[in-house]
């Protein structure tokens, strides 16, 4: 019996090597670059322009079809590409009746994008505090770290303890802003390469969101006001120059808000259908307009609108992901299955299993008969193979291979 | 029976068991030694934010250890048996067989078990001096696969020894260099994937029964 089910276990490790390793060199073999199609709004044309590429061509259609090469689009996209513009002096002195200066359209141009595996992410749950008015034009690494647990804790790097003076100050503080501990999300942008700091944004346990930073050495704490039925689950906080707002929420069924600098007013943003789990989020913007990007693994969906977020046109667009082309209809057929350790989508190693659908299913059977036949020929009777049958039939090929290379244990036995 | 068997066992394993504990130990005094120079070059601010915000891995010396262990361990233990094909001595003794295998595995099992809690405490203390819990409990879920990977090339290894057949043999090799490979590419692993690591990994104890019995029976 034990044997039997050593065997078993035998089957099962090629069954589930195969199935990651199989597929991943098929596909290593099969995958075509598909290149997703990026869509910008020309404030020239008022119209959107779609940037392609097939091999090494990339150019430009707009929704008619009609091609662009990549000098007509830089005059069509003057924010976008003012730099070059400017270095062939063909930057308009004007648009849409405002002047065109380089440092308003500096100042205008946003780009952020926020992928699935940043928001299925879990970083160390510690953050740099910094000095937001140190009086100096660079931001300074401090010299701890903190964490909002039970209280609010610093951890001083170089003693590898707690700062028991300025974590009272600010727990203290906290509280004093009826911020319930602990945190349950700590966002902000931990770096030294922004032009000013904003601290953190940081959803307490009663799911109120509050601003804190530290401001001369002492705690600054906000109470955003934001509602708490929100349903938060990331937070992307980014400095701007701009100071229209702080940055975006996300929510788990979709929605993205941008917190702005007005109160911490919240601003919807006019979206349908976005996946957290699977679409890049994609924010553009200058000076007349907002362009907003999903993009999915087969389809685009963009929006763009004024600057107080109206919709002014939408533009969508799909195409052929790898599963759709010959190769992925025949992997359909071949694997019933495939299993992967890391996803594009995620930040984390887990199970990411893949079921190709009923098309496989002629394909298990086939081979689950050709099984049986097996079976026979090593005078294995269907009483006592069964399982062997039942595993083809499940896992396909997978299984069929751990057949053909594993014996049968001797009839004899048991 | 089983005393006299474990210490057969000891025999054959203690000087490759001591020779992975000492490796094991300088593996980790280098880590130690290097902290402590990272600390003093980078500055303990710089360390902290190379670790905290960029993940910086300053602790892979240890991957690949406890996956020789295992290796090794194995080695040492069984292929003495298939040397003129001993086994079939330690077969004919009045105990079970399945249960004789599994004795001798459980064995080398516990001893590896011994030397990845000890990597385990050592690594949790050295990190410990320098770094808030926060960063312990990255590099101890890092290290977990590491260690799960020893024990389960330990427990293959092993029956790929005592395989008697070649043709099998290469069989049961790339499967389990793929296994392992899969523990390897695990960055940042989930809760779920840790658990199929643990149960899995344990799994594959059993392979070496399969093994034993084609030994026994002499089937080719």
């Amino acid at each position: 019996m034990l044997v039997k089910f050593s065997r078993i276990i035998y089957l099962l490790l090629i069954v589930f090597v195969s199935s990651i390793f199989i597929p991943k060199y098929y596909w290593m073999k099969f995958e075509k670059n598909i290149r997703t199609p990026l869509v910008y709004f020309s404030p020239i044309k008022n119209d959107f322009l779609i940037r392609n590429q097939n091999n090494n061509e990339t150019f430009y259609v707009d929704r008619k079809g009609k091609r662009y090469n990549r000098e007509d689009f830089e005059i069509l996209m003057p924010l976008l590409n003012y730099r070059q513009l400017i270095l062939e002096n063909k930057l308009p002195d004007s648009l849409n009746g405002e002047p065109l200066l380089m440092d308003k359209i500096r100042l205008n141009n946003i780009m952020l994008k926020v992928y699935p595996d940043e928001i299925d992410y879990e970083p160390i749950q510690l953050s740099p505090m910094f000095e937001s008015k140190s009086g100096r034009v660079k931001l300074e690494m401090p010299n701890d770290y903190f964490r909002i647990t039970k209280s609010f804790e610093f951890i001083d790097c170089e003693t590898n303890s707690i700062d028991k003076k300025k974590s009272l100050c600010f727990t203290t503080y906290l509280k004093a802003k009826k911020f319930s501990f602990p945190a349950k999300i700590i966002a902000g942008n931990p770096t030294t390469k922004k032009a000013f700091d904003e601290g953190y944004f940081v959803l307490d346990s009663k799911n109120k969101l509050f601003h804190i930073k530290m401001v001369k050495g002492k705690p600054f704490c906000v109470n955003t006001t934001i509602p708490d039925s929100l349903d938060i689950v990331y937070m992307k906080i980014i400095e701007m120059p701009l100071k229209e707002f702080y940055g975006l929420v996300f929510t788990k069924p979709g929605d993205v808000y941008l917190i702005s600098y007005e109160n911490y007013k919240l601003v919807k943003l006019p979206l349908n259908g976005y996946d957290i789990e699977k679409d890049i989020f994609a924010l553009m913007g200058d000076q007349f307009y907002r362009t907003i990007s999903l993009i999915g693994s087969k389809n685009i969906r963009t929006i763009v609108t004024d600057r107080n977020y109206s919709v002014v046109d939408r533009y969508e667009e799909t195409w052929k992901n790898n599963y759709d082309l010959t190769a992925g209809v025949v992997a359909s057929y071949v694997f019933p299955f495939i299993l992967k350790l890391n996803d594009a989508n995620s930040s984390f190693s887990n199970f990411y299993f893949r079921l190709s659908g009923f098309r496989s299913i002629m394909g298990a059977l086939i081979l689950a008969i050709l099984t049986y036949f097996i079976l026979r020929s090593r005078n294995i009777p269907v009483k006592k193979g069964w399982f062997d049958i039942v595993i083809v039939l499940f896992t396909g090929v997978f299984g069929f291979i751990a057949i053909l290379l594993v014996k049968n244990v001797d009839k004899n036995l048991e | 029976m089983y005393s006299a068997l474990l210490y057969k066992e000891w025999l054959k394993i203690r000087w490759a068991f001591f020779g992975m504990a000492l490796l094991s130990l300088l593996a980790l005094t280098y880590i130690a030694l290097n902290l402590a120079y990272y600390v003093e070059f980078m500055t303990a601010k710089g360390f902290w934010g190379n670790v905290i915000l960029l993940g910086f891995p300053f602790f892979s010396e240890i991957e690949y250890i406890p996956l020789l262990s295992g290796i090794v361990i194995a080695i040492v233990q069984f292929s003495p048996e298939m040397n003129l094909s001993r086994l079939k001595l330690t077969l004919h003794l009045p105990v079970e067989e399945n249960k004789l295998l599994m004795q001798m595995i459980s064995f080398g099992f516990m001893l590896l078990i011994l030397l990845f809690v000890l990597i385990t405490l050592m690594l949790w203390i050295i990190v410990g001096i320098y770094l808030p819990v926060e960063v312990v409990i990255f590099v101890l879920n890092s290290l977990f696969p590491w260690l799960m990977v020893g024990l389960t090339a330990y427990f293959l290894t092993a029956a790929i020894i005592i395989e008697p057949v070649w043709a099998r043999r290469l069989i049961l090799v790339p499967f389990t260099l793929g296994f392992l490979d899969l523990f390897f590419n695990a960055v940042n692993p989930h809760a779920q994937l840790t658990v199929f690591f643990i149960f899995s990994g344990l799994l594959t104890s059993t392979l070496i029964l399969f093994s034993g019995y084609h030994f026994k029976r002499g089937i080719k």
